[in-house]
């Protein structure tokens, strides 16, 4: 078969940059007259070959800095690599950066004029399918209006209404179809579908592995700028997912305090030294579906104080699956003086497979302020069994008797 | 291997002509007086130049007022087209990432919507001119063949900063300061043809002067510029375009590494 993409071997590698300073004459100069033999490079995408058919849409998944944005602009050809070469049957069109071109003071259909020529077309090309892009936007009489007057998902599906009008013969996409609400989304995807049926050559970034496993015929894992895993998107995706979740562990062995808006509470008394251990008292990540879990954590108060304790779990979407604290549990905390370790213990927990966030807080004894409450914070993944859509997955047993 | 031709060029054309119509629209819809602007400025510049020249420190210039504003009009042209170039790839990053996208358009985008700033100042012009009672008569053709030596000239000098500024940063802050040197070593508000033999020379080496003493010849005397220095601007403008925006597509091929 004819390909419409062809990447082989290629291989990009950048400076290591010693700061966030933009170069600078004085750098120039320094590097010029001290040559630096060893000017530190690393790879970022290193011995990457893809292959791209028309009509067929490959998914590149990984964590960021993996090099999928680094792949995805020397496919576009805007940015060179080192070794290896790109090869494209046709002009190589982006779904990228949206709305990239567009000025806020001009009206909508000028911008459309504006950045479908940025996307590639003629300005006539524009014309002809400008009530086409308006009607695809849904936008109506705010056409001519000033973009700067358009709220932000306004702006977005006129952005992406251009960007699908180009009629693609190759397409990037770089996680853009995250974007706008549920109904917009869908009219996208089903533009994305048409242009892959019309023999249009995709390859797709996501961090939606529903996505890559819904829509691609293929899939690509890069982990540091090598090909960690290719082949259909299942099995893929599988691997790449269980990988991130015992780096997920790792994480949490290092239990860092915590910090950000997921922490609250007058500090009066602190929550330290969070961890969530296995029943042999290992920090995990990740557990089986059913095994036991423990819940640790260290109380310091700025003076003896008494407190109540408050422990909770909630599903990937927020949805409350536990909560407990001392008073439900008739729990008799000792008074706080220097310090105190704490920790619930679960038997098992028969919960569906997927990532679930635990919560942890220490409150007044009457409950009426926050000493500190680690809001959803710290997270563990089940893992086994089949995937339920209800929260809960206890032990059981089927049985069909005949009358 | 991407070659896409005919097409390309049409596209190119394209390319240049939605950014110089984004750049004039934006400016004169995002502000009151719009169109005004564009005039006002070379104006009220006029205006402080005549006075401190024709009645703080007299020079003897003739048609100080024309004289002046060819000068100032001529130079916002090249100052505000390469100290826009400068930044115009730093400030376009997005568009320096979408595949497609020529990056050679952005400089001569920005010197062309430059130019068209200076036409619009060109009724002011013309009035300043009928109110001196100059000659204007047949030397105009040449006008065209005088502002093609311009055009390429700024865009040699335009690709030279823009790709420049990419690798080093400085570049955005030096040429504020040569334009600024600039503007006192061309004759904008006075006459090179008075200055002593050896100073003209050393400021001749500056291609603005020729450039804008052919403006005056033409539009003032209504004669045909200095053909000799005029040519070596032509000439000269040409080599460096053809190096400089050589040097630009090299450059090009590593802007996104360096933004």
């Amino acid at each position: 078969m004819r390909h419409a993409l062809i990447a082989e071997t290629i291989g990009k590698s950048f400076r290591h940059r010693n700061s966030d300073i933009a170069p600078t004459f004085r750098a120039w100069l320094e590097s010029g007259l001290f040559r630096n033999r060893s000017e530190k490079r690393f790879w970022a995408l290193r011995d990457v070959s893809l292959r791209v058919a028309p009509g067929e849409m490959v998914g590149v998944i990984g964590r960021n800095g993996s090099g999928k944005s680094t792949l995805l602009r020397l496919l576009g050809g805007v940015m060179q690599p080192d070794r290896g070469s790109v090869a494209a049957s046709d002009p190589v069109r982006g779904l990228l950066q949206l709305n990239t071109g567009m000025h806020p003071d001009l009206s909508g259909r000028e911008n459309v004029l504006i950045n479908g020529v940025l996307c590639g077309l003629l300005k006539s090309e524009v014309q002809e399918r400008m009530s086409d892009i308006i009607a695809f936007a849904d936008l109506h009489d705010h056409i001519e209006q000033p973009v700067r007057t358009y709220s932000s998902g306004m702006r977005l599906r006129l952005g992406f209404a251009i960007a699908v009008h180009v009629d693609p013969k190759i397409l990037l996409i770089d996680e853009v179809l995250a974007v706008g609400d549920l109904a917009f989304q869908g009219k996208c995807l089903a533009r994305i579908s048409a242009f892959k049926k019309a023999g249009c050559a995709i390859v797709l970034i996501s961090h939606d592995m529903h996505q890559i496993r819904e829509f691609c015929d293929r899939a690509i894992w890069l982990d540091a700028g090598h090909v960690c895993a290719e082949g259909l998107p299942d099995a893929v995706v599988e691997a790449y997912e269980t990988a991130a979740h015992s780096a997920a562990a790792n994480e949490a062995a290092k239990a860092e305090p915590l910090e950000g808006p997921n922490r609250f509470g007058t500090k009066e008394v602190v929550i330290g030294d969070v961890r969530l251990m296995d029943a042999s008292g290992a920090a995990i990540g990740t557990i089986a579906q059913g095994d036991a879990m423990t819940v640790r954590f260290r109380l310091t108060p700025a003076e003896p104080t008494q407190v109540q304790i408050s422990v909770s779990i909630a599903d990937a979407s927020r949805r409350l699956c536990f909560d407990a604290n001392s008073e439900t549990d008739q729990i008799e905390i000792p008074e706080v003086a220097s310090g105190l370790s704490l920790s619930i213990s679960f038997a098992r927990l028969d919960l569906s497979p997927g990532t679930y966030f635990v919560s942890v807080g220490v409150w007044h004894r009457d409950w009426s302020k926050a000493y500190d409450m680690h809001m959803d914070a710290y997270s563990f993944e089940i893992t086994g069994g089949p995937k339920l859509l209800g929260v809960l997955a206890p032990p059981r047993r089927w049985r069909a008797t005949p009358d | 291997m991407r070659r896409f031709s005919g097409r390309s060029l049409r596209h190119m054309r394209d390319t240049i002509s939605v950014l110089v119509m984004r750049d004039q629209k934006s400016r004169f819809k995002s502000t009151v007086m719009g169109v005004f602007w564009a005039v006002a400025s070379p104006m009220l510049f006029l205006l402080t130049f005549y006075l401190l020249f024709k009645v703080i420190l007299p020079l003897q210039i003739p048609n100080y007022a024309a004289h002046l504003f060819i000068g100032i009009v001529v130079w916002s042209w090249f100052q505000g087209a390469t100290s826009e170039s400068v930044t115009s790839i730093v400030a376009n990053s997005a568009l320096i990432a979408q595949p497609g996208f020529p990056a050679v358009a952005l400089p001569l985008s920005v010197t062309t919507s430059h130019l068209l700033t200076l036409i619009l100042t060109l009724p002011v012009l013309v009035v300043i001119l009928l109110f001196s009672g100059t000659s204007i008569g047949l030397s105009l053709i040449a006008l065209p063949v005088v502002m093609a030596a311009m055009f390429i000239f700024v865009l040699a000098v335009s690709y030279l900063v823009a790709g420049l500024n990419v690798s080093f940063r400085d570049m955005q802050y030096i040429v504020p300061i040569v334009l600024q040197l600039g503007y006192f070593t061309t004759p904008i508000f006075y006459d090179a043809t008075n200055l002593p033999d050896r100073t003209r020379a050393v400021l001749g080496l500056n291609p603005m002067l020729h450039i804008i003493e052919a403006f005056r010849a033409i539009l003032m005397r209504d004669s045909w510029p200095d053909w000799g220095p005029l040519s070596l601007v032509l000439g000269g403008s040409l080599c460096f375009l053809w190096l400089s925006q050589m040097f630009f597509r090299r450059a090009s091929l590593r802007f996104l590494e360096e933004l």
